[in-house]
């Protein structure tokens, strides 16, 4: 994998544009972002709904490309990736967390932690007790072997953070985690991101204030797909 | 989910196997069935040859189906007017109630000459299938054909007999006073050997005792060759015919499983955004995709060909002497078939997989 240019930060988002639709029907989410987040500390993005803030979750998330700009993560310039080297590197160094959890129903809780050690390389005794500790870590190991429609929303959502963090990334992205939860389980979930602040880089995306004063540093998104400052 | 490719695949494997079978079954009876069926036309100038001369004939041989056959392709003193306006002309023929058995002789209606003959008291005939074709039926008497000035009452009309097409075009008469009228009528006789491999021996007996007989006759050999003719027509149609019954099937079967997955690929968008998101390698994605659809296609083919396969062997115990056959390759073939058409039917929605968009499909963005 290209190493590319070396930054201390974990996320390095330099002029970053995009935008959506034709020509005559122009829409530009992200309007030349430039952002850092350095390796052990948490961003939140704070903005309205259809600011472009779950985008540029997306686009740091490599899932999506940006029209223009840079983006270092890890220190690794991914212009520089190929399709295979990007899915390589979200396997081994990136987490997610979404709003709707996105679990697979048909697998129980411990199966779908496990899905983000798939092709990790490890010895399947290894892939076990990482599965375990995590979940023992998230306080849900005695619903292991429970669908996710047989598990409460809250629950539902410490599963998720358990795959997000079974595999120690680099950086870890959260969109909206507390989203379609109540205030007391939000809380929670907070609690138990709590657990990799300082170690991780977070970039959490939440349009509720008091979810984004849990991070180090609240980033809010201005008109045109800009951000404060 | 997989029903519809199970319902191809059972498709495939009961058409193509039925068919392919049942045809091979066809080709072999008529193969054998034309080479033991024996005509034998014995022709004495100026004279006729009496029934009773295959009667002898099959006491020599000591075989049960001889039979006479016919008299005349074209009766003398017949008025082409008075006889049916048929294709390639008519033939009268004297009845032979040994006929029925001799040449297996079914009736698409009615009956044999002597069953009702005696009741109605009547001129009655039967007919061959071309000849009733020709025929119209009177308000009262049903169907009836005029010879000579005479009416008669069509008692019953014959199946087509592909092996003596000229039996389709004939009239069969059973009253001796009647064929004494229409005669005199040279005789051809029906022979049907044990084995295709006594005919040629029974040919060459029968021949020497019809001449020791009569020393003037002169005897012609016809062995059915139109039934092989027939059946090395019937061969390769019932074989395309099967064919592309099970082409049909498949192509459905493979239409039932790209259908499958395409929905699959729908119902299952979230959790192949999510799968790429979390890294897992497109490649294997799509070989999700690829392996379901096989193994759609492997249920399908094994449920089916067990359907199949049981299917003919119950047809097979009804009819014991159809000899229905599925061989093992055929089996194999049709499961391997099925694997492969299901994989090509696969790549499509495998395919879609792929290109799924994590962002979109896990509602970010």
């Amino acid at each position: 994998m290209s190493e590319g240019t070396i930054t201390a930060a974990a996320v390095a988002v330099s002029h970053v544009h995009k935008s959506f639709g034709h020509s005559d029907d122009t829409v530009n989410v992200l309007g030349g972002i430039s952002l850092q987040v350095h390796r052990s500390e948490s961003v939140a993005l704070l903005g309205p709904s259809g600011c472009g803030k779950s985008t540029l979750l997306s686009v740091v998330g490599l899932m999506m490309s940006p029209d223009s700009g840079t983006i270092h993560l890890d220190g690794i310039d991914v212009a520089t990736l190929s399709r295979h080297q990007i899915g390589e590197f979200r396997r081994e160094r990136l987490g997610f967390i979404f709003q709707q959890f996105n679990l697979v129903n048909y697998l129980s809780a411990y199966d779908n932690v496990e899905l983000a050690l798939h092709y990790s390389g490890l010895h399947p005794s290894a892939r076990v007790d990482m599965v375990d500790t995590v979940l023992a870590r998230v306080g849900i190991d005695h619903r292991k072997s429970h669908l996710p429609l047989e598990i409460s929303v809250g629950e539902r959502q410490r599963v998720a953070i358990a795959r997000a963090l079974v595999k120690n990334p680099a950086v870890l992205l959260a969109d909206e985690p507390t989203g379609s939860l109540d205030r007391d389980t939000g809380r929670e979930v907070l609690a138990l991101l709590d657990e990799v602040r300082g170690t991780t880089a977070v970039v959490l995306v939440t349009h509720d204030q008091e979810v984004a004063e849990w991070a180090d540093r609240v980033v809010r998104f201005g008109v045109n797909g800009t951000l404060e400052t | 989910m997989a029903s519809g490719a199970f319902v191809g695949s059972m498709s495939v494997t009961l058409i193509v196997g039925l068919a392919l079978s049942s045809s091979e079954q066809v080709r072999h009876t008529l193969d054998d069935l034309g080479s033991r069926l024996v005509l034998l036309d014995v022709s004495v100038p100026g004279h006729g040859t009496p029934p009773e001369v295959w009667s002898q004939l099959a006491e020599d041989l000591e075989l049960q189906d001889v039979s006479s056959f016919a008299r005349s392709d074209y009766v003398p003193g017949i008025d082409p007017a008075d006889a049916p306006q048929i294709p390639g002309g008519g033939s009268l023929v004297a009845w032979d109630p040994r006929l029925v058995a001799a040449l297996g002789l079914e009736f698409e209606s009615g009956g044999t000459i002597e069953a009702v003959s005696v009741e109605l008291g009547a001129h009655v005939a039967v007919v061959g299938s071309a000849v009733a074709a020709r025929l119209t039926a009177d308000s009262g008497s049903g169907l009836t054909v005029e010879v000579k000035g005479r009416r008669y009452v069509v008692v019953g009309v014959l199946l087509p007999y592909p092996a003596l097409p000229r039996l389709d075009r004939s009239i069969l008469i059973a009253d001796a006073g009647d064929t004494e009228a229409l005669g005199p009528f040279s005789s051809e006789g029906v022979m049907r050997t044990p084995s295709a491999q006594s005919t040629e021996a029974y040919v060459e007996q029968a021949r020497t005792m019809l001449r020791l007989r009569n020393p003037q006759a002169s005897v012609r050999v016809e062995y059915a060759r139109s039934l092989v003719h027939a059946s090395a027509a019937i061969s390769p149609v019932v074989r395309a015919l099967a064919y592309g019954a099970g082409l049909f099937s498949a192509v459905l079967a493979a239409f039932t499983v790209l259908n499958v997955l395409l929905m699959s690929v729908v119902e299952r968008r979230r959790e192949i955004g999510l799968r790429l998101a979390l890294g897992h390698p497109r490649f294997h994605v799509a070989l999700l995709f690829l392996l379901e659809g096989a193994l759609v296609g492997l249920l399908g083919a094994v449920v089916g060909t067990g359907l199949a396969v049981g299917g003919v062997l119950s047809i097979s115990a009804a009819l014991p002497n159809w000899g229905f056959d599925v061989s093992v390759l055929q089996i194999g073939v049709v499961i391997t078939a099925s694997v492969v058409l299901s994989l090509l039917a696969a790549a499509l929605p495998a395919r879609l997989a792929i290109n799924v968009d994590p962002s979109e499909s896990l509602g970010l963005g």
